[in-house]
C-alpha cells in the first residue's frame, strides 16, 4: 500500500477517498445486504408457515369481502391485450372490476376489445377526483358474463394519467394496479387484499407481490402452466436479479415497514388515500415509487398510524427485455425515475418526524441505491488513474476485488438456496445449474454494465435534462412453433422489471 | 507436489496480516458458495425423494381409503384396512413425515366429499391415530404446529377436542388464537361462540369473515348473544356482531343498533347503518338525518342515502332529491340518485330540468339512468 508523505497532497486526499470508497463502504453495503437477507429468510418463514393452513375459499364466497378495481392501462397493446384482459377477468376473488383504460391508443386495442368483448358506449359520469386528460368514452359490455369489465377511451396521457382515470372510475375501495401485460396468478389478489383484511392495529394502505420473470415460460389461457429458466444469459442475469431484489430486499424492507416502493407491475392501494394525497403524478417517469412515498409521507403528516405490506408469495409474471439495448433504456429510466423522487422528496433524508422511512429507507436508497453505482464507477476511474500513475499497491486491490466477487456469488447462490427452500419455482435441476453458472458471470458481465447504466441515467437527468419516457415499442407475446399448445415467452419487449413502468404515452412525448 | 505445497505455505506465513485476513475471506467464501450448492441440490433430492414417497403412498393408500370410503365395510374389515395402511406408512426414518402424507392425502378426500363419506374418512382419521397426533402437536408443538393441529382437527369435525381447543381461543399468539376460535365455531356451533362475549384482543376483518363463513353454515335460530356482543368494548365484536345480525336475521336486539348509528368509531358506524338497512329497520330514519347532519364523513354519508333509498318513503325522496340538487360531493350526489332510482323513483330523475342542475349533476343523473351500467 502507498507510504503517505507529509504533504497533504491532492494524491493523497484522493488516495484517502479511494481507501475508503473501496473498503469502507464496500463492506458496509455488504453487511447492509446480509441483515436484509437474514431478515427476508425470517419473515419468508413465517409468511410460509403461518399461509401452509390458509383456506382461502371463506373468503371467496364471503359477501363481506371488500371490493376491489383491477386498474390496467393499456398503450397499443393490440397484441396481446384480448388474452391479458381475459386473463384478468377470471381471477379468483368474489368481488371485483376490471377497468382498462385505452390511453390514446395508436392501433387497433380499442376496436379489438370493442369486437371482443361486445362493448358498447354508456353514459358514465366520469368523477375527476384526480384531474386527468379527457375521458372520450366509457364502455361496457352488452353480454352479462363480462358485467364486471369498464373499458375507459381517453386521450394519450401517459401511465400516470391513465392510472388516475382508472381510478376516477373505480367503484372499489382499494385498487389492484397493474401492468396490462403482466400475468398474474389466480389467487393474486386473495393474497394481496390479505395483510388489508389481516391488519388490526394500523391502516393497511398498501400491499405490493413479488414479480417474477416470465421469459421461457410456458403460458397457456393466460395463465403461466410451466415455470422454466429464460435461455438468454441476459435474461438469466435478470432473474437473479429480481430474486435478490424481490425475495431477499423487499421482503426484508416489508418486514421492516420500510418499503419505498410498491412495484407498478402488481400493488394494491387504498383508494381513498390514493385520492387525498393527489394520485398519480404525471410529472414523474417512477411514478410507483413516487406514489409509495408520497402516500407515506402524506400519512404520516396526517398522523395516520400506517403500514405498507409485501407479500412474498410470486403473484405476478412478468417479460424482461433481452436485448441489452433496451435493458440499457430501460435502466436508464428507472435511476432518472428513482433520483426524481428521492429529490421531489428530499425533505425525508434523516427526518426523524417520517419515522422508518425518514431515518432508515430514504438515507438507505440514497445511499445504496442511487449513490453506489456512482460510487462505484467514481472508484474504478480512480483505480485505472492510480495504476497509471503507480502509486496504489494493486495486488491488494485485486485481491479485495476477489473478495467482492467471492461474496457477491456467495449472496447469489443463499438466494437461490432461499428460493429452494422456500418457493421452489425452478424445479428442474439443470435450470438451477445454469442459474448458478449465471451466478458466477454475473458481477464480471451484468453488474458493470447496470452500473454503466445507473451511471448514464444520473448524466441524462442532470446534464441532458431528460425527462420523460423513451420510445418503446410492443411487439406481444410470440407463439411458440406448434402453436397450439400454450405459448413461451420469447421476444425481447422493452417492458417492465423489478419497478415495471411500462410507457403510455406516444414517443417523444 | 510438495516442493509446491511448501512453496505456497512459506508464500501465505510471509504475508500482511491484512493480505491473509481478505485472503481468508476470499477462499471462505468461495468455499461457502461451492457448499451452498451442494446443499441446494441436496436440498432438491430430498424434495424429490419426499415427492417420490409421497407418490408411493398415495398410490398404495388412495385405494383403501376408496373402498374404505365407497364400500359397505364391517368391523373387522375396517381393522384390516388400517393395518394394511399402518404396513403402508411404517418406517424407521420416515415415520413421521409419512404420516403427515396420509394426513394430507385424508384432509383432502375430506374436503372434497360428503355425506357417509365424511364419517368414514373420520373414524379412519382417529384409528390410525392422526388426531392423536395432532393433539400432541397442539400441546407441544411451536405456534404454527399448534394452529395446523388446530385446524386439522377442525376440518376432520373432531368433536371430541372441542374443549382441548376451546383454551386456546385468547391465546397470545394471534395465529393460534384465531385458528381456535374458528375452530370453536366450527366444531361448537353458537354455544362455543360465548368466547366473544370477553374477548379482549381485536378480530382481524378476515378472521370475522372466517366466523361468519362458519356461522352462515348453522341452521336459522336465536342467538341471544348478540346483545352482548354489540354492547363490547371491543369494536371488532361488536362490527362481527353487527354482521350475524345482517346475515342471520336476528331482529331481536334491533334496538341496540340506533344506539351504535351514534357509535365513535366510524366501522361500527358504517355497519350499523349497512345493517339497519339490510334489516329494514325504518324506525331508525330519524337518527339517520340526525347522524347525516352530525358527521363529516363521505362513507358514512353515502351509507345513509343508501339507506334511506331502501328504508324511506315520500319525505325521504324529497330529502334525496335535495341532495341531489344542492350537494356538491360526486359521490353523494351519485348515492342520491341511485337511491332514488331503487325506490322505484326513476320520475323524479327524468323530471330534472337542467337549469336545476349542475353538469356533475345532470351527467350523474345520466349514469343512473342508463340501465346498461
Amino acid at each position: 500500500m502507498i507510504e503517505f508523505d507529509n504533504q497533504n497532497s491532492v494524491v493523497d486526499v484522493l488516495i484517502y477517498i479511494f481507501y475508503f470508497i473501496t473498503y469502507g463502504y464496500t463492506v458496509f453495503v455488504m453487511i447492509s445486504y446480509l441483515v436484509l437477507g437474514l431478515l427476508s429468510v425470517v419473515q419468508a418463514r413465517k409468511y410460509l408457515r403461518r399461509n401452509s393452513y390458509t383456506d382461502y375459499l371463506n373468503i371467496l364466497q364471503s359477501p363481506e369481502a371488500p371490493t376491489v378495481s383491477i386498474l390496467a392501462p393499456a398503450y397499443n397493446e393490440e397484441a396481446s391485450i384480448i388474452e391479458n384482459i381475459r386473463s384478468l377477468l377470471s381471477i379468483r376473488y368474489p368481488n371485483f372490476e376490471v377497468i382498462v383504460v385505452n390511453d390514446g391508443s395508436r392501433d387497433r386495442s380499442l376496436i379489438k376489445l370493442i369486437e371482443e368483448y361486445q362493448l358498447e358506449p354508456v353514459d358514465f359520469a366520469v368523477n375527476y377526483a384526480l384531474a386527468t386528460k379527457n375521458v372520450k368514452a366509457v364502455y361496457k359490455s352488452k353480454n352479462p358474463t363480462y358485467n364486471n369489465l369498464v373499458v375507459v377511451d381517453k386521450e394519450n396521457g401517459g401511465k400516470s394519467d391513465a392510472l388516475n382515470a382508472a381510478i376516477n372510475v373505480s367503484t372499489g375501495d382499494y385498487t389492484l394496479n397493474i401492468d396490462v401485460d403482466c400475468i398474474l396468478e389466480e389467487d393474486c389478489l386473495l393474497k394481496l387484499m390479505k395483510p388489508f383484511l389481516e391488519e388490526t392495529e394500523k391502516n393497511m394502505i398498501a400491499t405490493g407481490g413479488v414479480v417474477r420473470i416470465a421469459n421461457n415460460c410456458k403460458i397457456e389461457k393466460g395463465r403461466i402452466t410451466e415455470i422454466n429458466v429464460p435461455n438468454k444469459l441476459l435474461s438469466q442475469f435478470q432473474t437473479l436479479e429480481y430474486l435478490r431484489s424481490f425475495l431477499l430486499g423487499r421482503v426484508a424492507w416489508g418486514s421492516l415497514d420500510g418499503l419505498l416502493l410498491i412495484s407498478g407491475a402488481l400493488g394494491v392501494f387504498q383508494k381513498e388515500l390514493v385520492i387525498a394525497c393527489g394520485g398519480y403524478d404525471d410529472d414523474t417517469i417512477g411514478e410507483d415509487m413516487e406514489l409509495t412515498v408520497r402516500m407515506r409521507r402524506y400519512a404520516r403528516e396526517k398522523d395516520i398510524d400506517y403500514v405498507v405490506g409485501f407479500v412474498p408469495d410470486p403473484l405476478c409474471w412478468t417479460e424482461v427485455p433481452e436485448s441489452w439495448a433496451v435493458l440499457r433504456r430501460q435502466r436508464n429510466r428507472w435511476t432518472r425515475g428513482a433520483l426524481e423522487t428521492l429529490l421531489a422528496h428530499k425533505r425525508l433524508f434523516l427526518n426523524p418526524y417520517y419515522g422508518k422511512i425518514g431515518m432508515i429507507s430514504y438515507p438507505y436508497w440514497l445511499l445504496f441505491e442511487w449513490l453506489a453505482p456512482l460510487i462505484e464507477a467514481f472508484g474504478i476511474l480512480l483505480l485505472v488513474l492510480f495504476s497509471l500513475l503507480g502509486v496504489i499497491n494493486i495486488s491488494f486491490l485485486y485481491l479485495f476485488i476477489a473478495l467482492i466477487y467471492g461474496y457477491t456469488v456467495s449472496f447469489t447462490i443463499a438466494t437461490l438456496y432461499i428460493e429452494e427452500i422456500t418457493f421452489f419455482q425452478y424445479k428442474k435441476r439443470r435450470q438451477l445449474l445454469r442459474l448458478v453458472l449465471a451466478g458466477l458471470l454475473e458481477p464480471l458481465i451484468f453488474h458493470p454494465f447496470l452500473v454503466y447504466c445507473s451511471v448514464t441515467g444520473n448524466w441524462d437527468y442532470f446534464f441532458e435534462g431528460k425527462k420523460a419516457w423513451g420510445s418503446m415499442k410492443r411487439v406481444g407475446f410470440k407463439k411458440p412453433g406448434n402453436g397450439n399448445k400454450g405459448r413461451k415467452i420469447t421476444s425481447s419487449k422493452a417492458t417492465s422489471g423489478p419497478k415495471n413502468q411500462v410507457r403510455t404515452s406516444p414517443a417523444g412525448a | 507436489m510438495r516442493r509446491f505445497f511448501t512453496e505456497t505455505y512459506y508464500f501465505l506465513v510471509a504475508l500482511e496480516p491484512r493480505y491473509k485476513i481478505v485472503l481468508f475471506l476470499v477462499i471462505t467464501l468461495l468455499l461457502l458458495a461451492a457448499v451452498m450448492v451442494i446443499i441446494v441440490l441436496r436440498e432438491r433430492s430430498r424434495k424429490n425423494s419426499v415427492e417420490n414417497r409421497e407418490r408411493r403412498i398415495s398410490r398404495n393408500v388412495e385405494p383403501i381409503i376408496q373402498e374404505i370410503v365407497f364400500s359397505e365395510y364391517d368391523g373387522g374389515e375396517f381393522k384390516d384396512a388400517i393395518k394394511k395402511i399402518n404396513r403402508i406408512v411404517d418406517s424407521a426414518l420416515y415415520r413421521k413425515s409419512n404420516m403427515a402424507i396420509l394426513n394430507e392425502l385424508i384432509l383432502y378426500y375430506h374436503r372434497n366429499l360428503g355425506g357417509e363419506a365424511f364419517n368414514r374418512l373420520e373414524m379412519l382419521y382417529r384409528e390410525i391415530g392422526l388426531k392423536q397426533i395432532a393433539l400432541d402437536n397442539l400441546r407441544t408443538g411451536e405456534w404454527h404446529i399448534k394452529a395446523k393441529a388446530i385446524n386439522d382437527l377442525s376440518t376432520m369435525r373432531m368433536g371430541e377436542s372441542l374443549f382441548d381447543i376451546l383454551q386456546y381461543t385468547d391465546h397470545d399468539n394471534q395465529n393460534v388464537r384465531y385458528e381456535a376460535q374458528y375452530a370453536a365455531v366450527k366444531l361448537g356451533g353458537k354455544k362455543a361462540m360465548s368466547f366473544l362475549d370477553d374477548l379482549d384482543t381485536p378480530m382481524s376483518e378476515w378472521q370475522q369473515i372466517r366466523l361468519l363463513d362458519q356461522s352462515l353454515k348453522f341452521e336459522y335460530e336465536l342467538i341471544d348473544r348478540v346483545g352482548t356482543w354489540l354492547r363490547s368494548n371491543n369494536n371488532s365484536v361488536v362490527v362481527f356482531g353487527l354482521m350475524i345480525m345482517r346475515h342471520l336475521n336476528q331482529y331481536h336486539e334491533k334496538g341496540e343498533i340506533r344506539k351504535l348509528l351514534y357509535h365513535k368509531d366510524e366501522k361500527v358506524q358504517e355497519k350499523a347503518i349497512e345493517t339497519a338497512r339490510e334489516l329494514a329497520y325504518a324506525e331508525c330514519l330519524e337518527n339517520l338525518y340526525e347522524v347525516y347532519e352530525l358527521t363529516k364523513k363521505i362513507r358514512i354519508k353515502k351509507q345513509i342515502l343508501r339507506a334511506m333509498g331502501d328504508l324511506g318513503g315520500s319525505k325521504e325522496v324529497g330529502f334525496l332529491r335535495e341532495t341531489i340538487a344542492r350537494e356538491k360531493e360526486y359521490d353523494l350526489v351519485f348515492e342520491a340518485a341511485q337511491s332514488l332510482k331503487r325506490m322505484g323513483r326513476r320520475d323524479v330523475l327524468v323530471s330534472y330540468k337542467e337549469q336545476e342542475l349542475s353538469e356533475k349533476g345532470e351527467s350523474i343523473v345520466k349514469h343512473i339512468l342508463d340501465d346498461r351500467i
